[in-house]
């Protein structure tokens, strides 16, 4: 008798916490992780585009969509995915856009490279032009 | 010669990047790819009851295959939910795709309420077989869907061979019958089956 209560009564205890855990936020079932998977998922939502919205991060975004990514991220980083095998796997689903910094392969390194060869190019084209004005001045 | 540098080098950054947008995208990574030749994900969903207001709503979850589906003919996979006007609109065309064409529709509920499934199925009809409950978002996530209604037609051996974003058109609706009434299955993977 008196375990059947004792097991009513730990039922009854455990019912609420449950129940929040099946309808809390992505936020809240984060903050009951270990505090390295906290840091992986933040660092995670906020390398993530919301599919939805204008460059937004899904850390930054309310939207549904954005909501359920979060969540995906925690779960498979709870199940011992890497964080590159997660944003893989999604880039694969979502299309490469889904990561807001570019891969650094395919297309995505001309991104990488090109600031700095417009620079050099920059840097080139005036160094080229100071030269030939020096030049001409001299010859004058 | 150095006066028309800058426009050369503008000129050969444009054709570059004119070349590029032109290219295909690399078919890895293009969401238009996936989840086309995919099996269904092994996704377990609540299933709503036939009631959907019946005290004991929540039941076993199911895969998508456990769902009553009959595979060998293939069936038309329907991401909706009850606040979605175009869901509703495209009910009369998944309709008729059961009705004239004998052809199996699951509904997933996207983030929605059994209550307000029963209002909307009593309003607009209810043309899937089963309709299983993704409330977390997981089958969405999985096949790469961003808002409803999303559409995936899936082949008499479990493979995903079409997708449509957005509400259905007759003329769409036609399509699908037809493929899934002349389509050949991809051949099954030991792993494919869910």
């Amino acid at each position: 008798m008196m375990r059947a209560l004792l097991l009513i009564g730990a039922l009854l205890v455990a019912q609420p916490v449950l129940a929040q855990d099946m309808s809390s936020t992505p936020e809240e079932r984060l903050e009951h992780m270990p505090s390295e998977l906290q840091q992986d998922a933040r660092a995670l939502w906020a390398r993530l585009r919301c599919v939805v919205c204008a460059g937004q991060s899904i850390a930054q975004s309310n939207a549904p969509i954005a909501h359920d990514i979060r969540l995906r991220v925690i779960e498979e980083l709870a199940q011992g995915k890497e964080p590159a095998t997660i944003e893989q796997e999604l880039a694969m689903r979502y299309g490469a856009d889904v990561l807001l910094a570019p891969p650094a392969e395919g297309s995505g390194r001309f991104l990488w490279l090109a600031p700095l060869l417009f620079l050099t190019l920059g840097v080139a084209f005036l160094t080229a032009r100071l030269r030939k004005s020096t030049l001409s001045r001299s010859d004058s | 010669m150095m006066r028309y540098g800058p426009l050369v080098v503008f000129g050969a950054l444009i054709a570059l990047l004119f070349a590029q947008l032109m290219q295909p995208k690399d078919a890895s990574r293009t969401d238009a790819s996936w989840p086309i030749s995919q099996p269904v994900p092994r996704i377990l969903l609540p299933l709503l009851p036939k009631d959907p207001l019946a005290p004991s709503a929540a039941s076993m979850p199911l895969s998508f295959a456990q769902a009553g589906i009959d595979q060998k003919g293939g069936y038309v996979l329907n991401f909706f939910a009850s606040w979605c006007a175009p869901c509703a609109a495209e009910m009369p065309l998944l309709e008729k795709l059961t009705k004239e064409h004998g052809i199996v529709v699951v509904g997933v509920a996207w983030k929605d309420q059994p209550s307000a499934l029963a209002s909307f199925f009593s309003k607009y009809g209810r043309a899937y077989s089963q309709v299983l409950l993704d409330d977390d978002g997981k089958a969405m996530t999985e096949l790469g869907a961003t808002a409803v209604p999303e559409t995936f037609v899936v082949d008499g051996a479990g493979y995903i061979r079409k997708r449509y974003r957005g509400n259905l058109s007759p003329e769409l609706v036609e399509s699908i019958a037809q493929f899934l009434k002349t389509a050949t299955p991809l051949k099954p993977k030991s792993e494919a089956q869910p």
